[in-house]
């Protein structure tokens, strides 16, 4: 799709789809009140209306020169790394910084095709300074986990 | 006091205990991340800010200012050497100072770079130093009509400014102002668009927003170039030094860039970027050998480097005095700020002298300490360029989480930080610009409040938009930024020579079709 439409195009469908979604959510709220005659409702559906506007703008006249389509093995990558972002935020109150950390960075290494031993070491040593200026220095609060507060 | 005896209470803040450390801190720290190949002043301070949650708001600020300071200054170090700029802002400075790397110059390009950041910061600071105090006295005139038409200027002129489409500029504020909409609303105490997630009854956090667009998109951005093998090679340095003939041609750039980056900072939304165009134009257009421009011309360097900086020095100014960032480097300064508990506006000078004078102050020590650290240790930064863009880019990673957890101690922040990097990874990809979204996002509540408010006091009449000159000139300019917006496309659009290009590329078409 990314190929027949072009970027522009397909962030302008994305933005119409949410400006729509935003719109219809802003019919919930509240309308204007005695001393606050524009209320809290129009602000957003002037906001969803312009977005629509300008989308169908970029949808009707897209930039002649946009930047060419991803590699799907680029858009695989970053899939991965968004995966392991999401992986940090599922396993952190489990098993703590340190564990996570080290998890994130091994992954994202070896997605980036880094031979496993450099990875490894590259992982191994960046844990123990994040762990030193977050934990020891900055004295961040992570919460405790199954393996107590020490990881 | 005077202003002279604040600035030397300021410079001897920047001095007592920790805050010379700070100083030193942000100027090394923020030197390096300008330097990395696509991290500019927005991501470093966006991803160290974390590091100054535990300090006092004066030596946090000091930090931070510190940071954005360095990472104007090593923002050249990469376009020089690399040909890959940290920021939009270092773009020209690539334009001369590669070639004259790739010549066997790089040293004395990255020098002349460090003198012109120096000139160039100091106007820009002697301009903050006298400027902020008369202008926040004028702003203290403001009401929320004049309040809702300076921000709406401000936005505009953002969008409007910024390099590419006007309409994807406006698509931006549009988003972002959408954002600042999630939360319970202050007037009326209705929650929007919260979802009934307690998470979101305080609106969605601006830094979170700042990390997910800035670094953690950064991040998916540096995958394609990895993967790609596009990771920079780095040109050699050779001597550290100007020759006589190089400083005779660049006098004269230093000063006229400085100037340039100062007036241009000041205006919302044009920033170093804009700063630095206009500077390489006019060293064009007064230079005797026009022709060596893209080539290798010193004056190339010279003038946009002073303007970059100085545009540092105009960019505090509406921060400062009337609460209003320029540039997404300066909303982040906003948000920390607020993280901070103080609230930028006219009314800082007064409440809060100590900090903004020790802001100020520091500055003054960081611009000297840079310049010093920027000569004789270019040999580290440029052995730290050369760290290769898997690790780097999983420190940024990681930095950027932990920065969005430790915000509020919440992994709900990175969540909300992961949807603003695939985001901005899909705006980037689009080239939708970032910084008027992030503006939109830091001025979107105060804009809604003050035009609210306006309209209230109006009884709901639009005139009430319009009480005085101040607001009529700010609306007015938006307005003639928008028409210009759409005017000017199509006009080039017509222009003799597009329509001969258009006349050409049918000519070429119509054998194929037949």
């Amino acid at each position: 799709m990314r190929h027949v439409l072009g970027i522009d195009r397909v962030v302008a469908l994305i933005c119409i789809a949410v400006a729509g979604l935003y719109l219809s959510a802003s019919l919930g709220i509240a309308q204007g009140s005695f001393g606050d005659p524009l209320g809290p409702r129009a602000f957003p559906q002037i906001l969803g209306a312009l977005l629509i506007l300008f989308s169908i703008i970029t949808l009707v006249q897209p930039s002649a020169r946009q930047a060419p389509a991803t590699p799907l093995a680029t858009l695989v990558a970053i899939a991965i790394c968004a995966a392991l972002v999401l992986g940090f935020i599922l396993l952190l109150p489990v098993v703590g910084y340190a564990a996570t950390s080290f998890l994130l960075f091994l992954g994202f290494l070896l997605t980036l095709r880094e031979p496993l031993r450099l990875a490894l070491l590259y992982a191994a040593g960046l844990t123990l300074l994040f762990y030193v200026v977050f934990t020891v220095l900055l004295q961040t609060y992570f919460p405790p986990t199954m393996l107590g507060r020490i990881f | 006091m005077d202003t002279i005896a604040f600035l030397a209470t300021g410079i001897a803040t920047a001095f007592s205990g920790w805050n010379f450390v700070y100083v030193l801190i942000g100027a090394f720290v923020g030197t390096w991340i300008g330097m990395l190949p696509g991290l500019g002043p927005s991501t470093g301070i966006a991803l160290l800010l974390p590091l100054t949650y535990g300090l006092d708001p004066t030596g946090g600020m000091i930090m931070l200012c510190g940071i954005y300071f360095g990472s104007m200054y090593g923002g050249s170090i990469s376009s020089i050497l690399l040909n890959t700029p940290g920021d939009v802002s270092s773009v020209i400075t690539m334009l001369d100072g590669n070639p004259m790397a790739r010549r066997g110059r790089g040293g004395a390009a990255l020098f002349c770079a460090a003198v012109a950041s120096f000139i160039g910061g100091s106007v820009g600071l002697v301009g903050l130093t006298f400027l902020a105090e008369p202008i926040a006295r004028f702003a203290l005139r403001f009401g929320p009509a004049e309040y809702f038409a300076l921000m709406t200027f401000a936005l505009i002129a953002t969008a409007t400014l910024m390099q590419g489409a006007a309409v994807k500029g406006l698509m931006a504020i549009v988003i972002g102002l959408m954002i600042a909409t999630v939360g319970i609303d202050l007037q009326s105490g209705a929650a929007r668009f919260t979802m009934n997630s307690p998470n979101l009854f305080d609106g969605i956090s601006l830094i979170a927003v700042i990390i997910g667009l800035f670094g953690i998109s950064e991040v998916f951005t540096n995958i394609q170039e990895i993967m790609a093998r596009r990771w920079g090679k780095v040109e050699t340095v050779g001597r550290l030094w100007m020759e006589p003939s190089e400083w005779k041609r660049c006098r004269f750039s230093f000063l006229r860039g400085s100037v340039i980056g100062f007036m241009v900072g000041v205006v919302p939304g044009a920033g170093g970027a804009v700063a630095t165009l206009l500077s390489y134009a006019a060293e064009r257009r007064s230079s005797r050998h026009p022709e060596e421009f893209g080539k290798g011309a010193i004056e190339g360097v010279a003038g946009p480097e002073a303007a970059n900086n100085a545009s540092v020095g105009g960019a505090l100014i509406p921060l400062f005095t009337l609460g209003l960032p320029g540039s997404s480097a300066t909303a982040i300064l906003l948000g920390a700020l607020m993280i901070f508990g103080i609230q930028p506006g006219p009314h800082l000078f007064t409440e809060n002298p100590d900090l903004v004078w020790g802001i100020i102050g520091s500055l003054y020590v960081a611009n000297v300490v840079l310049v010093i650290l920027n000569i004789p240790f270019i040999g580290i930064f440029v052995r730290m360029l050369m760290m290769p863009g898997a690790p780097l880019n999983a420190i940024i990673l990681l930095l950027a989480v932990t920065g969005a957890y430790s915000l509020n101690n919440n992994v709900f922040d990175i969540q909300v930080a992961l949807v603003f990097g695939v985001i901005g990874f899909l705006l980037r990809s689009a080239q939708v610009p970032l910084a008027p979204l992030v503006l939109a996002v830091a001025l979107g509540g105060g804009l809604e409040q003050s035009l609210r408010q306006a309209l209230s006091l109006s009884d709901g009449d639009p005139a009430g938009l319009v009480p005085s000159g101040i607001a009529a000139v700010f609306l007015g300019l938006s307005a003639l930024l928008v028409l210009l917006a759409a005017i000017l496309p199509a006009t080039r659009l017509m222009s003799p020579r597009n329509r001969a290009l258009r006349r050409a590329a049918k000519k070429e078409k119509r054998p194929q079709t037949q």
